[in-house]
């Protein structure tokens, strides 16, 4: 039973994108992006997601609980960067 | 599993108030990670916290929790392991509160150790009260009070309280949480007084004054100088100076525990024939209670005693 999510999911309104996930990410999954309609001007963004191996670093360092990644386990399917659905078991 | 952090939060009150790349947050994470592991209903739990950025952690646990005066956190919560020995009590405080301001508690519940876990988020700064330097911060670093760098020397909590007799000491570091999160769970199941130092980076009031503003960059600046237990035993003494060594430092299983010694003393002293021993399970008899009988009080006292109280109670 596949479900319909990224891999990691960021929730908007606790990052205070202070770049720790995009730090410790070791396949560059996430990437600051500037975003004029919060406060701190710039926005963690899940750029690559068909890269993420779900080691769960970023959901561990980020600070404000602002990361979920999927379990090892869970079959997922999503969009990656290039706007095509794939789906993910592991 | 992931962990259900909803269970474990009071999520009204999120967003967390601490700024972006405080090392806090992490250090809360593993907590309730530890906790989860453990499988400790959050109804035993209680946290005490004094003052500070790392204490508002008991505005955001949904646990029973207490907000105390600044350094005053480890008495309070030595208070409430008394009166519940069977209960987890914690504190959460920063190096300024716990070790600068309480250091006095620190010592004496070292000493006594007490059954409760203090997790001692130290980012060398006093952070909320405005930057002022304390007695973590590291020489020449810069402070608001110290604005051409401090000058006094530092204090080597985890030393210390060896010193001064806890039972179960590590150092951990923010931006490794998953041996943090293995420190605290084992500081958390210890028997005992358990401590852990956890380094964790002030981005704000300790980098931005000494030029380390981005928090990757004090988390990276942080890390050096910090060295493995495995590693620090093949270095030698120079190269160690100014280092600090991570992981469980000490532990020490046979010290007796407070709440236990104060327990047998009690049973100890219900179990004597004393007069309090006797009061408290109600065997208490005249005997106890007057060494000297009302016939051999009559012929001590000269004075007449029972016409005077016959006449009195006639009136």
């Amino acid at each position: 039973m596949a479900v319909e999510r990224l891999p990691v999911e960021i929730n908007e309104s606790l990052c205070k994108a202070c770049g720790l996930c995009v730090h410790v990410c070791p396949k560059n999954v996430l990437e600051m992006v500037e975003s004029l309609g919060v406060w701190m001007g710039a926005m963690a963004k899940v750029a690559r997601p068909e890269n993420c191996i779900r080691c769960k670093l970023c959901e561990q360092i980020c600070p404000d609980f602002a990361i979920t990644v999927a379990d090892m386990g869970t079959e997922i399917i999503f969009k990656d960067s290039q706007g095509q659905t794939i789906t993910k078991s592991k | 599993m992931a962990v259900n952090y909803a269970n474990y939060l009071r999520m009204e009150k999120m967003p967390l108030y601490w700024c972006p790349g405080c090392g806090d947050g992490i250090v809360l994470r593993a907590y309730i990670e530890a906790i989860d592991e453990l499988g400790w209903d959050k109804n035993d739990c209680a946290m005490v916290s004094g003052i500070g950025c790392a204490a508002r952690v008991t505005g955001y646990v949904d646990f029973h929790t207490l907000h105390t005066l600044h350094g005053r956190a480890i008495p309070t919560a030595v208070g409430v392991k008394m009166s519940h020995p069977d209960k987890h009590v914690f504190v959460f405080g920063g190096d300024g509160d716990i070790v600068h301001i309480g250091g006095n508690h620190f010592l004496h519940a070292c000493r006594r150790n007490v059954d409760i876990t203090v997790v001692l988020i130290n980012n060398w700064i006093y952070g909320m009260t405005g930057g002022q330097h304390s007695c973590t911060t590291p020489s020449s670093a810069k402070a608001s009070t110290a604005p051409r760098g401090s000058y006094e020397p530092t204090i080597d909590v985890c030393q210390t309280a060896i010193g001064a007799g806890a039972s179960f000491v590590a150092r951990g570091f923010a931006g490794d949480p998953i041996h943090l999160k293995k420190y605290i769970k084992e500081g958390l199941a210890h028997h005992g007084f358990s401590l852990i130092d956890v380094f964790s980076p002030c981005p704000v009031n300790f980098g931005r004054r000494n030029k380390l503003g981005d928090p990757v960059k004090l988390m990276e600046f942080m890390k050096n100088t910090l060295v493995s237990q495995a590693k620090a035993k093949r270095m030698s003494e120079e190269e160690l100076e100014g280092k600090f060594v991570t992981g469980i430092l000490h532990v020490d299983d046979k010290k007796p525990e407070l709440t236990d010694s104060y327990k047998e003393l009690v049973n100890k002293s219900q179990d004597s024939s004393d007069y309090w021993a006797k009061y408290v399970k109600g065997t208490l008899t005249d005997k106890d209670k007057y060494s000297i009988t009302r016939e051999e009080l009559k012929g001590l006292y000269p004075y007449d005693v029972e016409t005077p109280l016959k006449e009195w109670k006639k009136i």
